[in-house]
């Protein structure tokens, strides 16, 4: 309630104001999806077989857990297909001309479900949420920023309540200063129990504050180099719940960028991000790239996790794009091969996978002037997880405001360290309006019948998707719209 | 000799074709041998007097009246419409003071190109006019051609039709490279030349910018030429500097020095299809100088749907937008940043059925998931609701397929640990892995607990009844 106040009051401040601009832009979705939730079901100890280790199995071969002397063995299966219809308004505002470089903005966000299935939808209970919500006061040499807002940064994406201060000594040089209350990404809540109490089980005793800072050189066409600290601190201060430092770098050097990067977790000591790639424009229309890494995760101070000692990962991936300069065909291959490093735990006998590989193909023609296909594949093979899948698509756009496209799908279902047991083809069809610059229809509608290996009598994963989503903006000066940028730009990728 | 010279000029045709010179219609060379002179029959050119300038079609028949010769039927032609500034009898009455010869100077001009019979003439050529006129080339469409020196403008020649403007002939400066973006009059006298040949609308159909720049404002209006333009797009040419690699980072630096250059060929839309950020930036205010594309006007060079960023942009974009190498804030609004890193389940950045396939991808780090989604909420609500995730089983639905699973998992967790964690929760490990469990030390061998300790001791007294580092 209080926010709806709040955000009551920012409309009406912007229109007491009189401001020179307004933009207000929205995204109305509704979806509707099937599911089918996995329940504990149980079989009489009488009617299952020896299978290995503690398992027993049923006739059908469904592996089954039993406890001795119990009656009972357990395991999971799917329960009866359910459905859900997910809602979710978003509204942007974006007021400006209250003085040279002032602007105020926010991003709400509303959100319910509906049918028999609405508890599975993540967060169908928090109707409202303000995912941004600063005053933004911009001049040549600085800019300040008070509010709920969000920071793109080295250390990742993360959101928090409070102050940024950045200044641009020389037009190559940007400093930039941030503390203010940290908040869950995903959930634009404080760090404290009553947010994390639902999922977690041993959640942070308190609140955090959040203090950073970070300094970038610029030189346009050159390159740049940014180095960033950022801490959180409980809010008693009696804790550190993460200490890190972040890096990246980029040189240009003839025609190929180099670009590297470093974030390391002081607080554990531990290196989680370590990278140096190459990307350049080779012979005819291609452009490629090679990437040497080093990955492990990172986990704050208020959990266990980082007690127990996770290893990361070194991968080598590389690259190669080919697109005709009329963009006719375009081509993309990607592979990449991880090794992880020593666990010092497990089988040495029967140890699980220690590397991985990854490798995607993706092409895209146009037929007819209207007429443009996609098509991709990828492989992923790794110690937890395996798949492969395919998709393309036809779209046509007969007209600028119109596009349709017809899809079709297919992948192997996983669930981890169980791998291929079956296979999901799924037909659809998506098709987006632009009925006029400032508003846009989108749609699509998705059916899948999963064929399981060998095992007949399971259930299957047979489903509908519909959604559907408008897109809208009104507001002075609103010339620009809202679904585009490069984001956007990649939305028809397979 | 130079009034034969001048006398030829007399008989420039009304149309000078510079690079198909015609025969005249009247067989002149079968008639060689009755005429002496040009002004016997076309005296009323060297005079000025267009009723005299042809003879009289009767004149014919005193020769052709089917006796001594077969009867023909000839009209004089009419006269044609032109945009030279040509005057017969000026160039007549200058060649007779300086002394030239009856005939040879209708000749010098209306003779076939290499030949020089009597009366074997046909439409003047412009190479004729630059024999005397200081032309400063050597060829009539040369790049440095004085126009206004022998044409009007377009603009005055009102009886051109449209057909003849159409047909005029391209100079080869215009299809040079970067005529385009070099093609601009430097003062009045280049703009007359270009007025030669062209009207507003010429301009109007590509400068977005037309009714700003001066040069163009000096050329006259012309309906033919608007006539010749409608339905014609505009097209441009990418200058050479666009063309570089480097142009897509360094072009905001020209366009804030000089946007009216800019405008030229851009307007607004061509910005903002990119730069769609915040109106606070300054790359917002330069552009806001840029001109909006008139109803009627060019819409300037579309760059919807061009490529700006590198192919794999969408997947590595981190280190630019961290590094601030770009100005991301130019082009993109924060909310196509949270539309994806706030956990948000918009599929612009993955691709539409990803929820069903993205274990392995999860597992290789791809992208690496923590950057947007938190794994204790955003991965484990879904997880928990879907029951996928198991709330303390040891050996839950996820694990089922591997018998020695509770001896493998410590490998699995150490190599995967994010994705244990979508799972579950840190109560499900101390069943075994604390001092209240079955006291399993889950700690590697680098791992070191004082650092730990120094900065959150809390976290240890999760697992540790009393403080491990104390003895």
């Amino acid at each position: 309630m209080k926010r709806l106040a709040a955000f009551a009051i920012v409309l009406s401040g912007l229109s007491t104001l009189n401001a020179q601009g307004v933009i207000v832009s929205g995204a109305s979705s509704g979806r509707y999806i099937e599911v089918r939730p996995l329940v504990l079901d149980s079989v009489p100890f009488a009617q299952t077989d020896s299978a290995w280790g503690a398992y027993r199995q049923t006739s059908s071969g469904t592996l089954v857990r039993c406890t001795t002397l119990d009656a009972y063995c357990t395991f999971f299966r799917s329960a009866q297909r359910q459905s859900l219809v997910a809602m979710m308004q978003d509204i942007d505002v974006t007021g400006w001309g209250f003085g040279e470089g002032v602007s105020v903005h926010a991003q709400l966000r509303a959100r319910t479900a509906a049918g028999a299935a609405r508890e599975l939808w993540p967060q169908a209970t928090q109707t409202f949420d303000a995912l941004a919500a600063y005053v933004d006061v911009d001049r040549s040499f600085a800019r300040v920023r008070a509010g709920r807002q969000w920071l793109s940064s080295t250390l990742g994406v993360f959101n928090f309540d409070g102050l940024d201060l950045s200044v641009r000594p020389a037009s190559f040089l940007a400093t930039q200063l941030y503390a203010g209350g940290a908040l869950v990404e995903g959930l634009n809540r404080p760090l404290d129990a009553g947010a994390l109490a639902p999922v977690e089980d041993l959640p942070p005793s308190d609140r955090a504050y959040l203090i950073g800072g970070s300094a970038s050189v610029r030189r346009s066409g050159r390159g740049s180099l940014n180095l960033q600290y950022q801490r959180v601190i409980r809010a008693d201060r009696a804790a550190l719940y993460s200490e890190r430092v972040g890096g990246t770098a980029d040189l240009n050097v003839g025609p190929a960028t180099l670009s590297g990067q470093l974030v390391r977790d002081l607080a554990m000591g531990q290196t989680n991000e370590l990278a140096a790639s190459v990307h350049s424009p080779l012979v005819f229309s291609f452009d490629g790239g090679f990437t040497v890494r080093h990955h492990a995760p990172y986990f704050d101070l208020w959990t266990i996790w980082g007690a127990f000692s996770p290893v990361g990962f070194d991968e080598i991936a590389t690259d190669l794009h080919y697109a005709q300069r009329d963009g006719a065909i375009s081509l993309t291959a990607n592979a990449s091969w991880r090794s992880y490093q020593d666990t010092h735990s497990g089988l040495s006998f029967a140890p699980l996978r220690s590397d991985g590989w990854h490798v995607t193909v993706a092409g895209s023609a146009r037929l007819l002037a209207s007429v443009r296909a996609d098509a991709s594949y990828g492989a992923d093979v790794g110690f937890g997880a395996s798949g492969t899948n395919g998709d393309a698509a036809f779209r046509w756009s007969p007209a600028t405001p119109f596009t349709i496209a017809l899809r079709a799908t297919a992948f192997q279902t996983i669930d981890e360290f169980q791998i291929g047991q079956g296979r999901v083809v799924g037909l659809g069809a998506d098709a987006t309006w632009e009925i006029s610059p400032m508003l846009r229809l989108a749609a699509d509608a998705f059916l899948y019948r999963q064929a399981i290996k060998d095992r007949p009598e399971l259930v299957d994963w047979n489903q509908r998707r519909l959604n559907v989503r408008l897109e809208w903006s009104i507001g002075q000066g609103a010339d620009e719209r809202p679904w585009d940028g490069i984001i956007g730009k990649a939305r028809g990728a397979p | 000799m130079r009034l034969l010279t001048w006398l030829a000029a007399l008989l420039l045709s009304a149309t000078i074709s510079g690079e198909a010179q015609q025969r005249a219609r009247f067989p002149h060379d079968k008639h060689a041998k009755l005429f002496p002179t040009c002004a016997s029959c076309h005296a009323g050119i060297v005079a000025g007097t267009a009723d005299r300038a042809y003879p009289p079609t009767a004149s014919c028949a005193s020769c052709h009246n089917d006796r001594d010769a077969k009867a023909v039927v000839w009209t004089a032609p009419a006269r044609q419409a032109t945009n030279l500034r040509f005057n017969h009898p000026v160039h007549a009455a200058k060649s007779a003071a300086e002394g030239g010869g009856a005939a040879t100077p209708c000749v010098s001009c209306h003779s076939l190109r290499g030949d020089t019979a009597w009366m074997r003439v046909g439409t003047a050529r412009a190479e004729s006019c630059i024999g005397c006129h200081t032309h400063r080339a050597s060829e009539h469409l040369a790049e440095t051609a004085a126009c206004t020196t022998c044409h009007t403008s377009l603009a005055n020649a009102r009886e051109l039709p449209t057909a003849a403007i159409a047909a005029f002939p391209k100079p080869a400066t215009h299809t040079q490279p970067d005529f385009a973006s070099n093609h601009a009059p430097r003062n009045e006298g280049e703009v007359a030349r270009c007025a030669t040949c062209h009207a507003k609308e010429s301009c109007v159909r590509c400068h977005a910018n037309a009714s700003n720049v001066r040069a163009i404002a000096q050329i006259a209006s012309d309906a033919r030429v608007a006539s010749l333009m409608q339905g014609r797009t505009a097209s441009y040419a990418a200058p050479a500097s666009h063309t570089s690699t480097e142009w897509r980072l360094t072009h905001g630096a020209d366009a804030t020095k000089s946007i009216q250059r800019c405008a030229n060929c851009h307007t607004r839309p061509s910005c903002t299809s990119c730069h769609t950020g915040s109106q606070n930036t300054r790359a917002a205010r330069v552009i806001a100088t840029l001109p909006q594309p008139a109803p009627h006007g060019a819409r300037g060079v579309q760059l919807e749907g061009s490529r700006v960023h590198a192919a794999n942009f969408l997947a590595s974009h981190k280190t630019s937008a961290a590094a601030q190498r770009l100005d991301c804030a130019g082009c993109h609004q924060q909310r196509e940043c949270t539309s994806c890193h706030a956990g948000a389940s918009s599929r612009r950045f993955h691709a539409v059925d990803f929820v069903s396939r993205h274990a392995g991808a999860a597992f290789g780090q791809e992208q690496t998931c923590a950057s947007c989604h938190r794994t204790e909420t955003f991965c484990r609500s879904c997880h928990l609701k879907s029951s996928i995730a198991t709330t303390g089983a040891r050996s839950g639905v996820a694990h089922a397929g591997q018998p020695s699973w509770l001896l493998q998992h410590g490998q699995a967790a150490r190599q995967g640990l994010a994705s244990c964690t979508t799972c579950h929760q840190q109560r499900d490990c101390l069943r075994c892995h604390s001092d209240l469990g079955r006291k399993i030390n889950p700690h590697g061998p680098d791992f070191d607990a004082s650092k730990i300790s120094a900065r959150n001791k809390v976290m240890c007294m999760t697992c540790h009844l009393k403080d491990p580092l104390v003895p």
